[in-house]
């Protein structure tokens, strides 16, 4: 376990190299970055910045290319595939922009689908993946399947799927990209309020600088390199405003 | 991931694309029962062989003669002759796994009953053995050694009564009436020689002593079970040896020597290792199940290949089996990349899409089963006399099972570690 003063997520001069054909394409050109237990991220930047890249760095789901990379104590940098996989069923929940729910599956099952990786029985299963469901106010959509639901729906789906098995940190790529801008906010405030209750990380990637209001912290990205780091004082206020249009559970994309 | 999660979410990945998982399916079905079925035509081949031997005489039985037949270096023909008397038959009563021995002579005579007479086989044996060798009567009991006032003991052959083998030498009738019935029956008078002038004439010519009549007493008749003995009347081998003795004239017998000896081993597992012991004493030796291992070869060549025809469209299934899977993969890319993000480990993608494959397996094979019993069955009712027959022992059927499982298994393995090499970064990506 890290002291406590180690920040949970630390990024050091990290470098990821795709090989295009005969040619390097440097999606990061060594990035160095920290966060700490129960901040809430944002990574920002335009298409091709590399602000992707990093997510699925930090996610586990590639390997870098040089450079080192400690989440929780472990060395992301050392490990092997199936290790990678072993750190995203302990630490990691991923909220997508396309929501990737299993269209045969209703609610309730996709929402346990995770658990089923990790061996957990049937019965205990429903109860967690009920009560994420609950959570994000859709205990009336358990037998929905995605298709029968709306795109904010889908998404407090995906959202819940992403906190069913109590990860440390949760990581959204673009996480209202698909959804329009009223139904998006009100995702948005879902999302920060549940991590903040709950005490998780959440980097989160956006292109779209409303979305960082929402942030502590906003990291912005330009060509593979941290350009600045801005902390945002008013963002626990900013994600508590509700705003008189938008109901949340109640919308219609 | 725990067995049953996995067997359910194989089966409704399956579920999810009925149609193309039936068609899978049905070529393993195909597969498997053309398999099964060219194998059962060859078991049946088997079975039926095995029990045409099994009605010529007792598989435990081993028939040992004096003579043996070698060929040797050059191609040419040896032949070497031995003693096969009573001290013969004694040892060979030691040999391990020799449950009976009986010698036995078999001579021809004529047999006349008033007007009719028949050609018989008639085979001495030792009356003790008989009940050990199967010789089994109909009625009454084995003949006795007594020879007293010209009158012998025999116990005739069923076929005689039963396929009408009396006939009248002068007309060449047979001595049937109009239902088919044996005009004489084991209860007339019956007189026994072994010269055939008596009967064909020739027996009047100057100087020739024609050979005698022996008075014969019935004490049995042999059951009419198909069996190697029963187109042979009985007579005890001694009084046979003794008629032999008296008219050597006619019968070229050698009184000294058994023409053969039976030997009977415990079960049939012994009959191979007592055949060889014998053989290597000089002997030439006879048993059904040297026959049969001969034939077997033969026909295993025939098994392996129908076997070899069905294992072809089993094949074919096979490559369906991989193509299905495939498709499935490519289809499912993101599918993979999105469960591999959600935490599902590599042994768990790889053991998910075999137990798909397996799954194919396991119901074309049970389906392929029912097929192979139906097909055997109707077969099997139209083949019925042509020699072809059908059967399906219950180890062919677990195995044909077990083998379409094993074969989905195989041509799912490359498939499974594609899905499992693919990157979770395939989830990421928008379309």
């Amino acid at each position: 376990m890290p002291v406590e003063q180690a920040p949970l997520i630390e990024v050091r001069n990290v470098k990821k190299i795709y090989r295009v054909g005969s040619v390097d394409v440097h999606a990061l050109r060594g990035v160095d970055l920290t966060i700490e237990k129960g901040e809430i991220c944002c990574i920002i930047g335009r298409s091709g910045s590399g602000k992707s890249t990093l997510l699925n760095l930090l996610a586990g789901l590639e390997r870098v290319t040089s450079g080192e990379l400690i989440i929780a104590g472990k060395r992301l940098h050392k490990m092997t595939q199936s290790e990678l996989i072993v750190f995203r069923q302990k630490h990691v929940g991923f909220i997508f922009q396309s929501f990737n729910l299993m269209p045969y599956y209703t609610a309730l099952e996709n929402v346990a689908f995770p658990l089923s990786f990790r061996g957990v029985p049937k019965k205990k299963r429903n109860v967690l993946a009920k009560d994420a469901l609950k959570a994000m106010g859709l205990e009336t959509h358990m037998k929905h399947k995605p298709s029968e639901m709306s795109g904010g729906q889908q998404q407090r789906v995906g959202i819940a799927r992403a906190l069913v098995a109590d990860p440390d940190i949760i990581f959204a790529d673009e996480p209202t990209g698909n959804l329009d801008s009223s139904t998006s906010d009100d995702v948005m405030r879902t999302i920060i309020n549940v991590m903040r209750a709950r005490g998780k990380t959440l980097v989160m990637v956006t292109h779209d600088p409303h979305m960082a209001e929402f942030a502590d912290k906003v990291v912005n990205i330009l060509d593979g390199r941290v350009v600045s780091i801005t902390y945002n004082d008013h963002a626990a206020e900013a994600a508590k405003k509700n705003t008189p249009t938008v109901q949340q559970g109640d919308d219609n994309t | 991931m725990r067995f049953s999660d996995m067997l359910r979410t194989a089966f409704l990945n399956l579920w999810r694309r009925k149609l193309r998982a039936f068609l899978t399916v049905l070529g393993m079905v195909i597969g498997t029962s053309s398999i099964v079925v060219m194998v059962s035509l060859g078991i049946g081949m088997r079975e039926a062989m095995i029990e045409s031997y099994a009605q010529m005489g007792s598989m435990t039985n081993i028939t040992v003669t004096r003579w043996s037949y070698s060929i040797d270096a050059n191609g040419n023909y040896n032949s070497t002759e031995k003693e096969l008397n009573k001290k013969t038959v004694e040892s060979f009563k030691q040999i391990p796994g020799v449950e009976a021995v009986m010698p036995r002579i078999t001579a021809w005579g004529l047999l006349k009953s008033g007007r009719y007479i028949a050609d018989i086989g008639i085979m001495g044996i030792d009356t003790t053995m008989a009940e050990h060798f199967g010789i089994a009567l109909s009625e009454g009991s084995y003949p006795s050694a007594r020879t007293t006032g010209g009158t012998y003991d025999i116990v005739f052959a069923s076929d005689l009564f039963q396929y009408g083998y009396f006939y009248d030498p002068n007309t060449g009738k047979q001595a049937v009436d109009r239902e088919g019935n044996s005009k004489v029956t084991a209860d007339s008078r019956f007189q026994l020689t072994f010269d055939y002038n008596n009967v064909y004439g020739g027996s009047d010519m100057e100087g020739y002593t024609p050979g005698k009549f022996y008075r014969l007493n019935g004490t049995g008749v042999t059951a009419a079970s198909g069996s190697e003995f029963s187109y042979y009347c009985l007579m005890d081998i001694e009084a046979l040896k003794k008629l032999a003795k008296e008219n050597s004239s006619f019968m070229n017998i050698d009184t000294s020597n058994y023409n053969e000896v039976i030997v009977k081993c415990s079960d049939t597992d012994a009959v191979e290792a007592v055949n060889q012991y014998i053989k290597d004493l000089g002997y030439g030796t006879q048993c059904l199940q040297e026959w049969i291992e001969q034939s077997e070869e033969s026909i295993a060549q025939t098994q392996y290949l129908l076997g070899a025809i069905g294992g072809v469209s089993l094949l074919v299934a096979a490559i369906g089996i991989m193509n299905t899977m495939m498709m499935s993969i490519y289809e499912r890319t993101r599918e993979i990349g999105i469960i591999k993000v959600l935490g599902c480990r590599m042994s768990n993608i790889a053991a998910l899409f075999l137990t798909e494959s397996a799954f194919i397996g396991f119901f074309g094979g049970a389906l392929g089963l029912g097929v192979s019993y139906t097909l055997s069955m109707v077969l099997n009712k139209f083949l019925a006399g042509s020699g072809l027959y059908s059967s399906i022992p219950l180890y062919l059927a677990f195995g044909a099972v077990t083998f379409s499982i094993l074969v989905a298994l195989l041509s799912g393995l490359y498939p499974a570690l594609r899905a499992m090499r693919l990157s979770p970064l395939a989830a990421i990506r928008n379309e």
